[in-house]
């Protein structure tokens, strides 16, 4: 193996490492999470409040 | 005399501006809109009085009077008395009204003010309101309110420090409604009482004049002209996508393929130098090139928002949604999915009827929305020849977009008559706010916001992904040269081994499959994974291997030789992505919202299944009949 191979495997494992961080972590309960596009929120934050069981 | 407040409560009609004085006032970016029911939840943010002092501010949502019906309006009561989790009884009452419509946004106020909190009126939108002829008189609405009452502009900060100074003042203590007389219907003491004030504070001009909104609903209102403008309106936005970005994305595409070549002249043969090039290059770049299309789909629909056509929308489509059991209040949810299925799920709060906004919960997702964009993007450019123009890729666009919706209305029919009618009646009552200039800077802003997310997107989750995918495709080694062996022996190879007799009916080879199996994490991985999957075969460095994406796929082939993506199989993909719910964020906001996690999973299998199915009929049928 060369230098190349090392550091490509290194990228990988951190790679790893970061998922598994970020999937462990305790998740914010937040309204959009952004991960779809959504806007952020500026200097203002949301509030949840639980909507009424639509049943 | 009470202390200065330390929390402060926006409350008022929907689209009377409290989101906009909210920003106005604590330098947030929240969403606003020219229509009713942009804001379902509570904002909250902080502001400073002219002495430094801080306030909490809370954005509330709309509410016509403090009978909540709707969810939305339940949030707003239980913030005002103190009953929402995480809030207390706040300190000062801002009640924002649209100067323009005092008769009917005072309603709420003197229900607010009888309520016994000290209150504020912030007299919004002054500047329509004398356009209109309507001679105000703030001092005189005050006195006979005995509230202070702060005329203002929010969407221009004007009054903002005058409203912050009124914040400061002591409050006397609460009044007892002197409209009311014991023995008085409420409701028509408050009548007559309005009555009288805006004879005295708020006089209209005695002529009435047709507004510029008048003439302009004429046509966009005519249940004939209305729909062509409508039809002609969602068509010109695909159109101008597609024709608009072709330069920045030629640019982008180049830019990356530059890099590529870069890299690959600097850096000896080797896996780091594959893994920058084939991985991170090809998987992050293939979903970037897509950018500047997500900006125009933003930015079109802040303009569609800003403008106040998005009422007029619903109005025309109440008599579709009928069909389909919902009414025109679901509109707006669903057409706010098309941007983010998150945003349309939670506006559904706005919907009184509890079926209705289930039914409405469990097809928003099937609106297309932006994070299918690249997927799209990169599927119709291959159903047509290269010289064939952009408004037959709009027109293919424009049919995705519809079969999406249509199978919704159809499915939220059948869902509808399942659940049975609602305990009460509901009615769809609508305002039409009069069309408005676009506010740019808020756009701009909002675009940019929504445009830096993509880009974070890319930079991270996909990032993260498209090196994982990477070494999937590359581990473990064969001892081959041979790119189909190298592949097959992967971890990639044989995950696409075994699912290919899954996908195989549906016209996809193993690599194909395993790019649908990625993009459950994130719809925009399938184009990464593709990148990569498909990029694996490459051996030469020529300029063909930085050929864009959509050449190397449309060079891809089986075994035999037969070209792997025909018009049929690229149909058939299409179709799984217009009906696979592939976004875990989603099905997280709709348990909350539907207050069951066996709905969201249900929802998600009901989706998954039904998106196997079309595209299984779609490809089979096609086959049956010889294309």
């Amino acid at each position: 193996m060369d230098f190349q191979s090392y550091l490509a495997a290194a990228c990988v494992a951190l790679t790893v490492v970061c998922f598994v961080y970020r999937l462990s972590r305790p998740r914010k309960k937040s309204g959009c999470g952004r991960s779809c596009g959504c806007g952020s929120e500026g200097k203002g934050k949301t509030l949840l409040p639980p909507a009424r069981d639509p049943r | 005399m009470s202390e200065t407040p330390s929390t402060i409560a926006l409350v008022g009609n929907p689209n009377a501006g409290k989101s906009t004085l909210f920003n106005a006032l604590t330098g947030a970016n929240q969403r606003i809109g020219n229509f009713a029911g942009v804001t379902v939840d509570v904002k909250v943010g902080e502001t400073y009085t002219p002495h430094g002092r801080k306030l909490q501010v809370m954005d509330l949502p709309g509410c016509y009077s403090l009978r909540a019906n709707s969810p939305d309006e339940k949030i707003a009561l239980d913030a005002l008395t103190g009953k929402l989790p995480g809030t207390r009884i706040p300190d000062l009452v801002v009640c924002v009204v649209d100067a323009s419509n005092l008769e009917r946004h005072l309603q709420l106020a003197l229900q607010v003010i009888g309520l016994g909190l000290p209150c504020v009126v912030a007299l919004n939108m002054v500047d329509v309101a004398e356009k209109s002829g309507l001679r105000l008189d703030p001092a005189k609405l005050s006195e006979e309110l005995g509230v202070p009452v702060v005329p203002m502009q929010a969407n221009a900060a004007k009054g903002v420090i005058e409203l912050k100074q009124a914040m400061c003042h002591p409050f006397p203590p609460p009044s007892a409604a002197p409209w009311v007389s014991a023995g008085d219907d409420p409701e028509e003491a408050r009548r007559l009482f309005i009555a009288d004030l805006c004879t005295l504070a708020a006089r209209r001009p005695d002529a009435e004049s047709r507004t510029f909104s008048d003439e302009l609903d004429n046509y966009l209102l005519h249940p004939i002209y209305g729909w062509l403008a409508f039809v002609a309106i969602m068509f010109g936005v695909f159109w101008a996508i597609f024709s608009f970005a072709s330069i920045p994305m030629d640019l982008i595409d180049g830019s990356l393929g530059t890099l590529g070549a870069w890299v690959e002249s600097q850096m000896p043969d080797g896996d780091f130098r594959s893994l920058l090039v084939d991985g991170v290059i090809a998987g992050v770049g293939g979903v970037l090139v897509f950018l500047p299309q997500i900006i125009l789909l933003f930015l079109f629909i802040g303009l569609l928002e800003s403008s106040g056509y998005m009422a007029r929308a619903a109005f025309l489509m109440d008599g579709v949604m009928a069909k389909a059991g919902l009414s025109g209040k679901a509109f707006l949810p669903l057409f706010s999915s098309y941007a983010c299925a998150i945003p349309g799920v939670m506006a559904t709060r706005t919907i009184d009827s509890a079926k209705e906004r289930l039914v409405t919960i469990f097809v928003a997702p099937w609106m297309s929305c932006s994070a299918r964009l690249p997927v799209y993007f990169l599927i119709v450019p291959l159903l047509l020849h290269e010289k064939e123009g952009t408004w037959k890729q709009a027109l293919i666009l424009f049919a995705i977009y519809a079969l999406g919706t249509f199978t919704a209305f159809i499915v939220a029919r059948l869902l509808r008559g399942r659940l049975g009618p609602d305990k009460s009646p509901n009615h769809f009552l609508l305002e039409l706010p009069p069309y408005r200039r676009p506010q740019w800077s808020y756009i701009f802003r909002h675009v940019l916001e929504r445009a830096w997310a993509f880009v974070q997107k890319a930079g991270t989750i996909i990032l993260g992904l498209s090196i994982l995918l990477w070494a999937l495709a590359t581990y473990p080694k064969a001892d081959s040269e041979d790119p189909g062996k190298i592949l097959a022996y992967s971890a990639m190879g044989r995950i696409g081994a075994f699912i290919e007799p899954a996908v195989k009916p549906l016209g996809f080879d193993g690599r194909t499959g395993t790019a649908i199996l990625t993009s459950f994490a994130a719809r925009e991985v399938f184009v990464s994974s593709t990148a990569i999957l498909f990029s694996v075969e490459e051996t030469d460095d020529d300029e063909e291997t930085r050929s864009l994406l959509r050449d190397r796929i449309s060079a891809a082939t089986w075994p035999d030789g037969r070209p792997l993506f025909t018009p049929l199989t690229l149909i058939s993909l299409l179709v799984f992505f217009i009906y696979a719910l592939q976004c875990l964020p989603t099905t997280a906001v709709v348990a909350r919202e539907a207050g069951s996690w066996k709905w969201a999973i249900g929802q998600f299998l009901f989706m998954s299944t039904f998106a196997y199915a079309a595209s299984l009929l779609v490809f089979q049928l096609g086959r049956f009949l010889g294309f």
